[in-house]
């Protein structure tokens, strides 16, 4: 079996004139947590999100197991809706649908994108809200959550569609110490049970906790990969 | 001047051959008359100083043979009004200036001094004795019933027309008739605010018959066939001129006028020149100038003189409430429309490719920039050779296609206004475009979208009265009928305004709580 979950190949994204990622290459295997490191503004986010395929990008290419996005091509929607069934994502500032209570949230996509049963995914949406400690939330708006239930509640909403690959932007950054360290014991478990994390982060502490290695980031490129003990 | 040049142009019979819709004596030319007066009404106002001037009123608009714009001159008013005017003008040692006053505001505008003497075909009536200062009669006119060549023989009197629509003009003394008709008959009233529409609704079987003076059907006649007049003659009535009850001393002296133009045949050449010379005349001036009483009204029982405040109320409230709930109706019925159609728009400008998006905005600016009143028109007359709308169904999609445009323009707004982020939470989980915009983007949407909402709504509300043009009798309509008839806009005007606020108030509340619930932040 191929070890690697994802490559990136020479990408390279120019915007407006300015080269946001110039030429970034770097694989990630199966069940490693691997942490993005580098000053604000370095092109981690894009990286993020050039792989969840928000972001087209001029040359270069990803591949997250079997399916390719190819820069010179664009971005097909039937590569786009494969490439959703293995790709999560969990955006710095949540995003969680204003409208919908926490449960919702979290069984929406299950239903609507993955064809599931309401009553089951509600039941699965409950069961992620446990283990992630948010479930006392479930009938909750998202503006009536605090920074850490917001977090976990997307992460929850990331899961609830079950992709092999978890992307995370800057998860530790709303949270306080307690609540950093309840973070990464929960990631460090995603780990375990056979998901793939790349996470954004300027976090040392977590990156040196959790990250199997570091991708250090440098003007729109990784300039270091280190394995942490 | 200028607003007689303004109608006179509109009213050039090229013109009106080409835009009949348009140029009958509607309410659409009535507005921009009434902007255009009220523009002119400090030269009005310096008229009035002048002591040398005979400030007379009347409404052009389709008024003839009363009062029109000459076709050969447009700048020049003619009509048999028009010489009585010049002729009393002339008896005073005075010079005539018109005013241009809508033909249902005649009394109230003569009542505030806008003009001292109202001449349109006005009509003498018990109400308008007791609260005006009118002039003797100068003109007898019969109430006649026209109805279409085939119907000749079936349709001779009211009581014939149990369960048919009869048209006529709103707030005259055959609309009361009418109304009387049906608590007696079962006749359906139908009101109109020209005395065009009647008749060709008539030939295309939109209504049964129509109710008007012999004036007009005769005039009517002449040009349009398909129609048979009646010859019994439901009621009798009479022209007149209309004063402030202050002004009874220059009343009296143009009754002086009047008499001695009956004696010395002026009225009689007058009136022979526009083909309305008829036996009734000579009776009638034998009997005025024989100083024989002439009742207001023969043939009919006229509304009671004067009402008191709380009269009035009652004898006209249950017909307001009536008139609410066509309005009401109406006004949901457009709006569910517009926002269906609205949504479609919206969604379209958003998504569509490049065609659809330029037919949709070419729609939407179509609709924005034309008046809906020029819109009701087209629907219910311009197109009635090729569909043939009942007046309801015009008044819905009139109403409905035009409020679309502008509400797809706040749905595209809110759709916009939805942050990226939503929407991009919405695709990475998979789901689809049209899952992201019923789920995610056009609920959240609907959030930005519901205050104007709203307030499009309230407008619609208030836009609902533009329809009586389609002879849909809604709340404004029936406040102008009853303002008309009882002289005074004060109760009526606060009535309507009452009723108004009772349909739009509930509406802005419900939507400050809906606002307020689903108020949240949005990053």
């Amino acid at each position: 079996m191929n070890r690697c979950m994802l490559r990136l190949q020479e990408v390279r994204l120019l915007r407006s004139g300015r080269q946001v990622l110039a030429g970034v290459s770097f694989d990630v295997h199966r069940s490693e947590l691997v942490a993005l490191m580098g000053p604000s503004g370095v092109g981690k986010t894009t990286m993020l999100r050039v792989i969840a395929g928000l972001e087209a990008f001029q040359s270069g290419i990803v591949q997250v197991e079997e399916i390719t996005l190819n820069g010179a091509n664009g971005h097909p929607a039937a590569t786009l809706r494969d490439l959703r069934a293995k790709v999560g994502m969990v955006f710095q500032f949540h995003h969680l649908f204003e409208h919908l209570s926490v449960l919702k949230n979290v069984w929406l996509a299950p239903v609507y994108a993955r064809g599931m049963a309401q009553r089951e995914a509600e039941n699965r949406a409950l069961v992620l809200l446990a283990a992630l400690g948010v479930e006392h939330r479930a009938h909750a708006l998202p503006h009536e959550l605090s920074g850490g239930e917001a977090q976990r509640v997307a992460i929850a909403r990331a899961l609830a569609v079950d992709p092999p690959l978890l992307l995370l932007d800057e998860p530790t950054a709303s949270l306080d110490a307690n609540r950093r360290a309840e973070l990464r014991d929960l990631l460090c478990g995603l780990t375990r049970e056979g998901r793939t994390l790349l996470v954004a982060t300027h976090d040392e502490a977590f990156a040196r906790d959790c990250a199997s290695r570091v991708l250090r980031v440098r003007e729109g490129s990784v300039f270091d990969d280190v394995a942490m003990a | 001047m200028a607003i007689l040049f303004f109608q006179c142009c509109c009213r050039s019979p090229t013109a009106e051959s080409i835009f009949p819709f348009i140029l009958s004596r509607s309410r659409f030319l009535r507005s921009v008359c009434l902007a255009a007066a009220v523009f002119f009404q400090p030269i009005n106002f310096v008229a009035a100083q002048s002591v040398g001037e005979f400030r007379w009123a009347g409404d052009p608009e389709g008024g003839a043979p009363f009062v029109e714009a000459d076709p050969a001159q447009p700048n020049r008013l003619i009509g048999f009004d028009v010489e009585i005017a010049e002729l009393i003008a002339r008896k005073l040692n005075r010079e005539p200036r018109f005013i241009n006053i809508t033909f249902s505001s005649i009394d109230q505008s003569i009542e505030r001094g806008d003009a001292e003497i109202g001449l349109s075909g006005a009509e003498d009536t018990p109400a308008r004795r007791a609260a005006m200062a009118p002039t003797i009669p100068y003109y007898e006119f019969r109430e006649v019933l026209s109805v279409r060549i085939a119907d000749r023989e079936r349709y001779r009197t009211l009581s014939d027309l149990k369960g048919k629509r009869v048209g006529t003009l709103g707030g005259t003394i055959a609309y009361e008739i009418l109304l009387n008709a049906e608590r007696e008959f079962g006749v359906h009233p139908v009101s109109y605010d020209d005395d065009v529409h009647p008749y060709s609704d008539l030939v295309i079987g939109r209504i049964d018959a129509v109710l008007l003076d012999n004036v007009l059907a005769e005039r009517r006649a002449r040009a349009l066939s398909g129609f048979a007049i009646q010859p019994r003659s439901v009621a009798v009535g009479h022209y007149v001129g209309i004063l402030a009850a202050r002004n009874s001393a220059l009343r009296d002296q143009i009754n002086d006028i009047l008499r001695a133009a009956m004696r010395d045949g002026t009225l009689e050449r007058i009136f022979r020149k526009w083909r309305v010379w008829n036996d009734d005349q000579p009776r009638l001036y034998a009997r005025l100038l024989s100083a024989q009483p002439v009742p207001a009204v023969t043939g009919f029982e006229a509304a009671p003189m004067a009402l008191t405040a709380w009269t009035a109320i009652l004898r006209y409230l249950p017909s307001l409430l009536q008139a609410s709930v066509v309005t009401i109706v109406l006004s949901c019925l457009a709006m569910a429309l517009a926002i269906i159609l609205g949504i479609s728009i919206a969604t379209g400008r958003v998504y569509g490719n490049r065609v659809m998006r330029m037919l949709l905005t070419g729609y939407v600016e179509v609709m924005r920039g034309t008046p809906i009143l020029l819109q009701l028109f087209v629907l219910y007359y311009g197109i009635a050779d090729l569909i043939r709308l009942p007046a309801f169904g015009a008044a819905l999609l009139g109403l409905g296609l035009n409020y679309a445009a502008y509400e797809s323009e706040i749905y595209r707004g809110a759709l916009q206004a939805v942050p990226v982020g939503q929407l991009e939470a919405a695709r990475i989980l998979g789901l689809s475009e049209s899952r992201v915009m019923t789920l995610v983007r056009g609920p959240l949407a609907l959030r930005f979208a519901l205050a104007p909402m709203t307030n499009d709504f309230i407008a619609l509300l208030k836009d609902s009265s533009l329809v009586s043009v389609l002879t849909v009798f809604e709340l404004t309509k029936q406040t102008q009928i009853f303002a008309t008839n009882i002289g005074s806009w004060v109760m009526p005007g606060l009535l309507c305004a009452a009723l108004y606020l009772a349909m739009s108030l509930p509406l802005a509340t419900l939507a400050r709580r809906l606002e307020q619930r689903w108020r949240f932040s949005t990053v």
